[in-house]
């Protein structure tokens, strides 16, 4: 029989937390397969068994916090006599001995009156995220450690807590079996508070202008005949051409604070992105001084990442204005909160086939609505205005836009 | 228009280039002057052996490569593990991975060339020759290992051994070990100095600076970048506008050429040549290993930035289970000869970290006593609390 102890993975570690067991009591393992992911202070990791065997016992629950080189499970030898005491996993963790707790772990362990009791590097950040103050809590874990499940318990209770007063039929997901609370991730939380500032601080004007889009769809379709393989979207057409007309309108391309107008040197283009769990806006860079393909390319790339969740904050800030496009769910027109601190962004919708008069006579054409957010404390309707006809000008003579 | 003299002209015209004072190292083909453009010397992805007529490679070769390249395998799992063990702190960047180029690279060496790595280089002193008692005790931080227990991972070295430093600077030690080459130069003899890096390492002004002098100079060094695809979390093809980092050597008109650093022997080939060229000709050389790294940047990296896929297609890349699977179907290593290497290369592992943790920390009183080799005027001998200012 082989304990396994918890790791230190990194410098400043003192305990962790195992977030997942990867392997089941009962299940081979062999050296260097991954056992359990590990949370430390700083990351995710996970953690390899350095022997062959079979995992026989979990002694640390998945969500539930060890000190460093403490037993977190036992492997017995591959092939070898089955423990005498073929103890069932325990569902909870047992409490380990007192002599396991970290010896250099924070004095807060000891906890003096009015101290902050001890808790797990997980239980501390959902604390956080959820304004759960730790000192009013009672740990259920080791030592009486506040561990995750304290946290969970304290935020239902706060939630069933809250009277239903303001809103009389809202049913609390706690009582009602057909509705699922789920818990509101990064992004979701983040881009709440920054589109409430956003509606809350910046009174929004809105400009609608239907575009000929019969130039840009065949200007596309040439372009991807001769880019081929690689293609690029309407999307990237409009993206382009609105860095340039920001260029050409650098007063659009500000943004407002109590004290100046920015103006923005550069003209960096934020690009709305569904990814599966909310929203994202990726940035790129220098988008007037970008070919279309390049913008298409990185564009994707972005995209990609997003979708994986590898964005990194670099990626996303920065942005001067933002494009949303709905048009390929089907979508015609619609409005859109602006991004903070930019001052404007461009909402886009599907390219329609419809009836157009040309030269008095009506023919099929092509459409696409464009509307355009703005923050009239950062810039008025005319300016607005004359910024949205020249980027009609270029959608409508699409040359222009790679000119 | 006026003629521009060539540098080998410019040179005899009475210039200082301090190589000068080297002794002659046998017969060297006059190079072209400027306009006249140089082909690298060899391309892609192998470098065709000219210089050195090599003997075919006997099986207890092959299979001395093999147990080095376990050797360096089992020796960075054990440090890992001592990691999470909290045997070892600071920082620790491991060779995983990279064992073909490691042992081909140090197996073109003799034991009086010099060498001088990035702080990834525990394989390095294991594959030239340093004891895996003294390389593991120095990471354990005890007065028994390599640099007295007071480098830690990243700064082994052991002059004796001619390893003249792991270096934490990334590209710190390119200008040194162009330094070293000048010195050899001066002396005479016809040591050679390698210079290892990662790929990350291209990108840093000191790397170009010392290149170029090498070039200029015709210094002896052999500059071997080992791209493993990454600096950190970063990938060459971002950080590198030239991904294909030996043709940096076209910049200085430096013989360079390209591995595959998972083929021990392909990696041995092009290094011997290289060596071999810095001994003879006293020039330099820009040798680059693809050699992938199978685990996070150290440690403590969980390298979320790989996708599941990469993960599990650097497993098939492992150059240490393809040396074995290649000699094996050569006929050369049966199962059970990899079985007992593996057994006792593992003991020899597991004896380093039990002398390690016997070993003893060293004392507070010798922590200046390697700072320098010199005196050196003004030398701060300040402990962690003493003031800043005596009075
Ligand atoms: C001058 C300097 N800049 C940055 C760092 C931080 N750093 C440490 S390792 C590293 C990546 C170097 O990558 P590479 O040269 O490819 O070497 P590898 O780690 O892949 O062996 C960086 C940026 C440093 N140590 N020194
Ligand atoms: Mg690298």
């Amino acid at each position: 029989m082989t304990e396994i102890l918890m790791p230190r993975l990194s410098d400043t570690m003192e305990e962790g937390v195992v977030s997942s067991w990867q392997k089941r009591p009962g299940d081979e393992v062999r050296a260097g397969d991954v056992l359990c992911d590990i949370e430390t202070d700083k990351a995710v990791m996970e953690y390899e068994a350095y022997e062959d065997g079979v995992l026989d016992r979990i002694l640390v629950a998945e969500g539930e916090t060890a000190a460093i080189g403490a037993p977190i499970a036992v492997i017995a030898p591959a092939g070898g006599v089955p423990a005498p005491d073929p103890a069932p996993a325990p569902a909870r963790a047992p409490v380990p001995e007192p002599e396991s707790e970290p010896e250099s772990a924070p004095l807060a362990v000891r906890r003096p009156d009015g101290a902050r009791p001890p808790s797990s590097p997980l239980a501390r950040r959902l604390a956080r995220d959820h304004g759960v103050d730790l000192a009013a809590l009672t740990g259920s874990g080791p030592g009486g450690r506040i561990v995750r499940a304290d946290i969970e318990a304290a935020i239902r209770a706060e939630a069933s807590a809250v009277p239903a007063a303001p809103e009389p039929v809202r049913t609390r997901a706690q009582d009602d079996p057909d509705v699922e609370a789920v818990p509101l991730n990064r992004f979701r939380k983040v881009a709440a508070r920054r589109l409430t500032e956003s509606k809350r601080d910046a009174p929004h004007f809105y400009l609608n202008r239907e575009v000929d889009a019969g130039a840009l769809a065949a200007f596309r379709a040439t372009l991807n005949e001769v880019l081929a393989p690689a293609r690029v979207s309407v999307n990237d057409l409009v993206v382009k051409a609105v860095a340039t007309a920001l260029r050409e309108h650098p007063e659009v391309n500000v943004s407002y604070t109590e004290d100046a107008l920015l103006f923005h040197g550069r003209v960096h283009v934020g690009v709305a992105v569904a990814v599966p769990d909310g929203l994202v806006v990726p940035v790129v860079r220098d988008a007037d001084r970008k070919s279309v393909s390049r913008i298409g390319a990185e564009t994707r790339e972005l995209a990609v990442r997003a979708r994986e969740g590898r964005l990194g904050a670099q990626d996303m800030s920065g942005g001067t204005f933002s494009v949303s496009n709905l048009g390929m769910f089907g979508v015609g027109s619609f409005s859109a909160v602006i991004n903070p601190p930019e001052a404007a962004i461009l909402a886009v919708g599907a390219v329609r086939d419809e009836p157009v008069v040309r030269d008095g006579r009506v023919v099929p054409g092509k459409r696409m609505a464009v509307t355009l957010s703005v923050d009239h404390r950062a810039c008025d309707g005319a300016t607005a205005a004359k910024f949205l006809a020249r980027l009609a000008e270029l959608l409508e003579n699409p040359l222009l836009i790679v000119a | 228009m006026a003629e521009t003299p060539t540098r080998s002209a410019a040179r005899s015209a009475g210039e200082a280039a301090p190589a000068r004072a080297r002794r002659s190292r046998g017969p060297r083909t006059p190079r072209p002057g400027p306009g006249l453009p140089q082909p690298p010397d060899t391309a892609g992805a192998e470098a065709p052996d000219t210089a050195v007529p090599a003997a075919p490679d006997t099986a207890g070769t092959l299979v001395g490569f093999y147990r080095q390249m376990l050797l360096v395998r089992r020796f960075e799992e054990r440090a890992a593990r001592a990691y999470t063990e909290a045997k070892i702190g600071g920082y620790c960047h491991l060779n995983l991975g990279e064992e073909a180029t490691v042992v081909g690279l140090m197996a073109a060496l003799r034991p009086t060339d010099y060498l001088f790595t990035n702080y990834r280089e525990h394989g390095y002193a294991l594959a030239k020759g340093i004891g895996a008692d003294r390389v593991m005790a120095e990471l354990y931080g005890r007065s028994t290992g390599v640099s007295k227990g007071w480098g830690g991972s990243m700064h082994l070295f052991d002059a004796e051994a001619r390893l003249l430093g792991g270096y934490g600077i990334v590209g710190g030690q390119v200008p040194l070990a162009a330094g070293a080459a000048l010195a050899v130069s001066y002396k005479g003899g016809d040591d050679v100095v390698m210079c290892q890096m990662g790929d990350g390492t291209t990108a840093i002004g000191g790397f170009h600076e010392a290149l170029n002098i090498a070039a200029l100079w015709d210094l002896p060094a052999v500059f071997v970048v080992v791209n493993n695809g990454l600096g950190m979390g970063t990938a060459v093809e971002r950080s590198a506008a030239e991904p294909e980092l030996w043709k940096r050597g076209a910049a200085y008109r430096m013989a360079s050429a390209r591995v595959d650093g998972t083929d021990v022997v392909a990696v041995r080939d092009a290094a011997r040549l290289a060596v071999e060229r810095a001994r003879s000709e006293s020039r330099p050389y820009l040798l680059e290993a693809v050699s992938p790294r199978l685990k996070g940047h150290s440690v403590v990296d969980p390298a979320r930035y790989r996708s599941k896929e990469e993960k599990d297609a650097l497993k098939d890349a492992d150059p240490v289970a393809r040396t074995a699977r290649r000699l094996a179907d050569a006929g050369i290593l049966s199962p059970e000869d990899r079985d007992r290497i593996d057994a006792e290369v593992t003991a020899e592992v597991e004896a380093a970290a039990a002398f390690a943790d016997a070993s003893p920390q060293p004392d507070v009183s010798t922590l200046f006593d390697y700072t320098y080799a010199t005196p050196v005027a003004g030398e701060q001998r300040r402990l962690p609390a003493d003031p800043v200012f005596r009075s």
